[in-house]
């Protein structure tokens, strides 16, 4: 319904005043009807297209070019190792007892294996696993691994809530 | 790795007769089996299956007379056609017990998902590391005065603020998503995802491996093919020493997985279409599951006499 000026105030005003009592059910009614339009967004336009889909070129010409899209490689789902994924996951249960799953790991550096922890711990079991080696071979790594664990330790210990025992991590 | 819904039918007391008035095939009903349960030796395990399907048939060569190492107390066994591979339709050659612990367990969806996210994490190692401003090189003088230079204050060049700046709350690897999951829960999972290819019809089982007479992959493809077994396929046999005939066939195609029964996992089951069980492969899974059952309820103090 389009909006008919200041006429309407009267037409709708005219049931609710006979009408008028003190109920808040008719108090709840509002005047909206009769808010003037403001005008809105003054001096925007829309200078972008918005009305569907691209308009599409009538003829290809010699000069159009396609967009530059990267060739279609379709991945081989059925490598060896995808068709083998999984395999002796559960040699403990169904081999003969000798082996179990977490002895068989093969990813990632030799003390993250089979051991999960949040950032600290993870660089307090690097330092006591490579020690005896880390500072002589990588020892600019080696000393990052220690500045971090100082930060972490000062941030562990003095930094962190331990009134509250969820933030103990 | 799409499962389907599986329809459970209640057990309805029903007896087969053959035209020569043999008995075929009883399926007994929940009243006899409340009475089995007091008197198992009556249970129709391996040896009444045999009596009745030998009988019924002129074929001697039948495989029937497979016993149960652990037979079950409470529940029927689960019956399967043994198939062979020596020709495209393949014959049945036989008519074997399946243990019902194991071929016929609910099929708990949420179980076999535990065990696929396990074996997709537990082996996961994310590299993924960026350097904080403290690890980065450079960056110990102030880039330019305090004040007067009408440019914001800044201490480093190796900000988080910074283009080329260390980051903050970065990636820390490399970090490891390593955890076991529960053995029970495990060996709940190969018996889940067994049961559940078993009742969709995705599960075979044939005599052996050395049935197959041809060498050659077209072979084996057309007989997947002719029945019906889909476009990937999982041997299993319980040695990894595998028949010269399907160990070639199957080197020229990728989506036919030969693998041994301690390398079974759900993922391989469900990644596959198929899975194919020899008689010794079905023997050694019932074998090691029943006996990691048995452990469990050993340590299980519900079950301490």
């Amino acid at each position: 319904m389009a909006f008919a000026g200041w006429q309407c105030a009267s037409i709708l005003a005219r049931p609710l005043i006979e009408l008028r009592q003190p109920s808040p059910m008719v108090q709840a009614v509002r005047w909206w009807r009769e808010r003037p339009v403001y005008t809105r967004r003054m001096g925007f336009e829309i200078n972008h297209h918005i009305a569907g889909p691209l308009p599409r070129l009538d003829a290809v010409t010699p000069e159009t070019k396609p967009i530059p899209q990267k060739p279609y490689r379709p991945t081989n789902n059925w490598s060896a190792k995808k068709a083998t994924f999984g395999q002796n996951d559960y040699i403990d249960i169904l081999g003969d007892g000798t082996l179990h799953p977490r002895d068989m790991l093969h990813e990632g550096p030799h003390w993250l294996r089979g051991f999960k922890g949040n950032e600290f711990r993870r660089l307090l079991r690097r330092r006591n696993a490579t020690f005896h080696y880390a500072p002589y071979i990588h020892p600019t790594k080696w000393n990052t691994v220690m500045k971090r664990l100082k930060y972490l330790y000062e941030y562990h210990n003095f930094k962190q809530n331990h009134k509250d025992w969820r933030n103990m991590e | 790795m799409i499962i389907r819904p599986v329809l459970l039918k209640e057990p309805s007391p029903k007896v087969m007769m053959h035209k020569t008035g043999t008995l075929l095939r009883t399926v007994f009903s929940r009243s006899w089996l409340a009475e089995s349960i007091r008197k198992p030796a009556l249970l129709p395990c391996a040896g009444t299956i045999s009596r009745y399907t030998a009988s019924s048939s002129s074929n001697s060569a039948l495989i029937t007379d497979r016993q149960l190492l652990y037979p079950p107390k409470y529940n029927t066994p689960r019956e399967a056609w043994v198939e062979t591979l020596g020709t495209l339709e393949g014959r049945k050659v036989g008519l074997i017990p399946l243990h019902p612990d194991i071929f016929a367990e609910f099929p708990r969806i949420d179980v076999i998902h535990e065990n696929v996210k396990w074996q997709k994490l537990y082996q996961h190692v994310d590299y993924a590391h960026q350097r904080t401003r403290a690890e980065m090189p450079g960056g110990g003088r102030k880039p330019w005065p305090q004040k007067k230079t009408g440019r914001a204050r800044h201490g480093s060049i190796r900000s988080p603020l910074f283009k080329g700046g260390g980051a903050a709350k970065g990636p820390r690897g490399p970090k490891s998503f390593f955890y076991m999951l529960d053995l029970q829960n495990r060996a709940k999972g190969l018996k889940c995802t067994l049961s559940a290819k078993f009742a969709q019809d995705d599960l075979h089982i044939v005599d052996s491996f050395e049935s197959l007479s041809s060498p050659e992959s077209q072979f084996l493809e057309a007989l997947a093919a002719k029945r019906n077994w889909g476009l990937s396929v999982l041997f299993v046999d319980d040695t990894d020493f595998m028949a010269k005939n399907i160990a070639l066939a199957c080197r020229g195609l990728p989506s036919f997985t030969l693998m041994p029964v301690y390398g079974l996992n759900c993922f391989s089951m469900l990644k596959h279409e198929t899975v194919v069980l020899t008689t010794r492969a079905v023997d050694k899974i019932e074998e090691r599951l029943k006996r990691v059952d048995n452990l469990l309820r050993q340590n299980d103090p519900r079950h301490a006499r």
